[in-house]
């Protein structure tokens, strides 16, 4: 899982792509952040994750997770278009499309 | 449930579960309904003697006391479940066997035999008749519990070909909440959608009215609700300044 999202992140580097996540290990106590922050390094997480318990409720009781993990597919209009794809091949052409859509949308608003 | 059944219930209720204090075991044939009120309350009971007994291990256990079994962690279901099996085997093929069935479906914790029994039993016996509605709720659990399809077939039997409509409504309300536990949006608007043309119970629409709010916001097309939190070194964004970008919300952690 993760070194599969750490190979996208650096694939689409250039490209209108991020990888948000929200993260369920008790960020907000200083030793759960020094073994988040030990564990992220160590395993190359590089991107962002929002605190799941910073928000109260949860952010994944608010999005009804019932599962771990659990994938959402945003565009960059901000729509939902696919969950929970966990495939990585399926992963990887999914997000492609999605991707290039992002880019033609932005050529188009600069003309 | 419609207010005629409900105030038909009610009225069977009262006076009767008042009485029913005796030791005796109640006998189900005689009097169905004490019977049950009988079980109900001496289940509460034992439920919150287990509770107390495990809370005050635990206590001890954090203090420095020996550790806590792993049995005690189990629910005292057991006898209580045997009595309600008996009670339906002595009621077959009546309909106040459902509520013994339901108290399977509801109460059972590992015993799935009996989980299973219920639902075979209910689905041979009862699937047509009025008593029904009043455990749909449960088969969703007692899915989860291990009756597997036969609970969600069932289901979806009431939920399609009941006579009353307000049963197909109720078991199609059950099953969508189902679907949404499992994540699967579209199926779960598609049953809320079919509530809504199916039921006048206000209730009833009112709920699925809700549901289906909250379902459509997080599926496939919705514009993903805006999350204003924090990133784990306590800095604040929102998901909506990625706008522009293709974002993969991933929901993970190490633990």
């Amino acid at each position: 899982m993760i070194p599969h999202e750490r190979s996208l992140v650096e694939k689409w580097k250039d490209r209108p792509f991020a990888l948000i996540g929200v993260n369920s290990d008790g960020t907000d106590t200083e030793k759960g952040l020094a073994e988040f922050k030990a564990k992220a390094k160590e395993m190359g997480v590089t991107w962002r994750s929002f605190r799941n318990e910073g928000t109260d409720p949860p952010i994944s009781e608010t999005w009804r997770v019932r599962g771990w993990p659990t994938l959402y597919y945003i565009d960059h209009e901000g729509v939902i278009r696919h969950k929970d794809i966990r495939d990585e091949a399926r992963m990887e052409k999914v997000l492609d499309e999605m991707i290039t859509a992002a880019e033609e949308a932005a050529k188009k608003q600069k003309k | 449930m419609s207010r005629t059944v409900l105030a038909a219930a009610l009225l069977f209720v009262s006076p009767v579960g008042l009485v029913a204090q005796s030791d005796e075991p109640a006998r189900a044939t005689q009097d169905p309904q004490a019977a049950y009120n009988e079980l109900v309350r001496s289940f509460a009971k034992a439920v919150e003697a287990w509770q107390d007994e495990l809370q005050a291990a635990l206590k001890k256990q954090e203090e420095g006391g020996p550790r806590v079994p792993r049995k005690a962690y189990r629910p005292p279901t057991k006898s209580f479940i045997a009595t309600a099996q008996e009670h339906a085997q002595e009621l077959a093929g009546r309909d106040e066997a459902v509520m013994f069935l339901g108290f399977i479906l509801k109460n059972a914790s590992s015993e799935r035999n009996a989980i299973k029994w219920a639902v075979k039993t209910l689905n041979s016996d009862h699937a047509d008749s009025a008593a029904i509605a009043d455990v749909v709720d449960y088969l969703p659990m007692a899915a989860t519990k291990g009756a597997g399809r036969n609970a969600t077939k069932l289901l979806g039997r009431i939920a399609e070909q009941h006579g009353d409509a307000e049963v197909r409504a109720k078991a199609l309300l059950a099953r969508a909440a189902f679907k949404t536990e499992r994540g699967d949006s579209s199926g779960a608007i598609a049953d809320l959608k079919a509530v809504q043309s199916v039921s006048k119970d206000e209730d009833l629409l009112a709920e699925a009215k809700d549901l289906l709010a909250e379902v459509q916001k997080f599926a496939i097309g919705a514009v993903a609700p805006e999350i204003e939190g924090v990133d784990t070194d306590g800095v604040a964004f929102k998901l909506s300044d990625y706008r522009g970008k293709v974002v993969l919300l991933d929901f993970w952690g190490f633990w």
